[in-house]
């Protein structure tokens, strides 16, 4: 989803969720009776609102096409053979990463980012690691399981492992009483 | 839009691209590796309620009296991906030659994920 469509979504809640909020507040008598009574019987003169509701219409349309779009498949990494291309996708690239990681102890949790360069693909990862482990070999073993793994099983050709370790877990949740 | 392959004194003889893609998807499933082919978005919503499409995850296009064929798959764990998608390339243009008598220009694979599922079940019967 682009930021135009995240915005048009956003913006498609925001108003929903006014009409709700008035809605769930007409019983209560919070809003008074007569108040809504005349707000409609103004609305059925006003333009305004056959405006406000078209657009409304039409950010519902742009929304139901989004959700039928082809997704861009050509999304990942992509090479020729004789035959045909052969595309991989960013999210099955990811996946391999993922259980190639899954093995290593001293992972408590990572995410993997993926940008691919002009012929080979850069991969950075962003580690949360469990204390008690020498970080320089837990990331080499994460670059080198990596590298190894894709370029083993996938044949994509690895430019970079960039790892982050971005937090260490704590054995012990400390309280506050 | 269907493709003639035979224009003779007896007649046409057409062929429909779901042909075409059935063709495609039964060759895709012979092979080793292959988890599922994907519907996309739309397809799966079907398959939810029950319509069933047997070509998913094939997108044919068809030309004079060629085709390009378009395959989307997820892979097996394990499975050393080009080595498939050779495969796959391989079965689909075999066979839609063969069935068909259309010159198949190209096979595209694409590998929209891993299916972990087997792995998963071998580890699980290894500890038992």
């Amino acid at each position: 989803m682009n930021s135009l469509n995240k915005f048009v979504l956003f913006f498609y809640l925001v108003v929903i969720s006014i009409l709700a909020f008035i809605i769930g507040l007409m019983p209560l008598n919070i809003i008074s009776n007569d108040f809504i009574i005349s707000f409609v019987k103004d609305t059925t003169k006003n333009l305004y609102a056959t405006i406000f509701a078209f657009i409304v219409l039409a950010i519902n349309l742009i929304i139901m096409l989004n959700l039928f779009k082809k997704e861009n498949f050509k999304l990942g990494v992509s090479r020729y053979t004789s035959e045909g291309e052969l595309i991989i996708s960013n999210e099955a690239i990811k996946s391999l990463i993922s259980k190639s990681l899954s093995d290593i102890k001293g992972l408590k949790e990572f995410k993997v980012f993926l940008k691919p360069n002009k012929d080979k693909l850069s991969v950075l990862i962003k580690a949360i690691v469990f204390p008690d482990y020498n970080i320089p070999n837990l990331v080499f073993q994460v670059q080198t399981a990596t590298k190894t793994y894709l370029e083993s099983i996938a044949e994509i050709p690895v430019a970079e492992v960039k790892v982050v370790v971005d937090e260490i877990a704590s054995n012990t949740k400390l309280r506050m009483e | 839009m269907e493709t003639d392959i035979n224009v003779n004194e007896m007649g046409q003889v057409k062929i429909a691209p779901e042909v075409i893609s059935l063709i495609a998807s039964m060759a895709v499933s012979e092979v080793q590796g292959v988890a599922d082919l994907t519907a996309g978005f739309t397809g799966d919503m079907l398959e939810k309620v029950g319509v069933k499409s047997p070509g998913k995850g094939i997108k044919v296009q068809l030309g004079e009296n060629e085709v390009l064929i378009d395959v989307y798959l997820i892979v097996e764990y394990g499975a050393v991906i080009p080595e498939l998608a050779k495969e796959v390339q391989r079965k689909v243009k075999l066979s839609v030659e063969t069935m068909t008598g259309i010159n198949v220009t190209q096979v595209n694979v694409h590998i929209q994920g891993v299916n972990f599922q087997k792995d998963v079940k071998d580890e699980d019967k290894l500890k038992k």
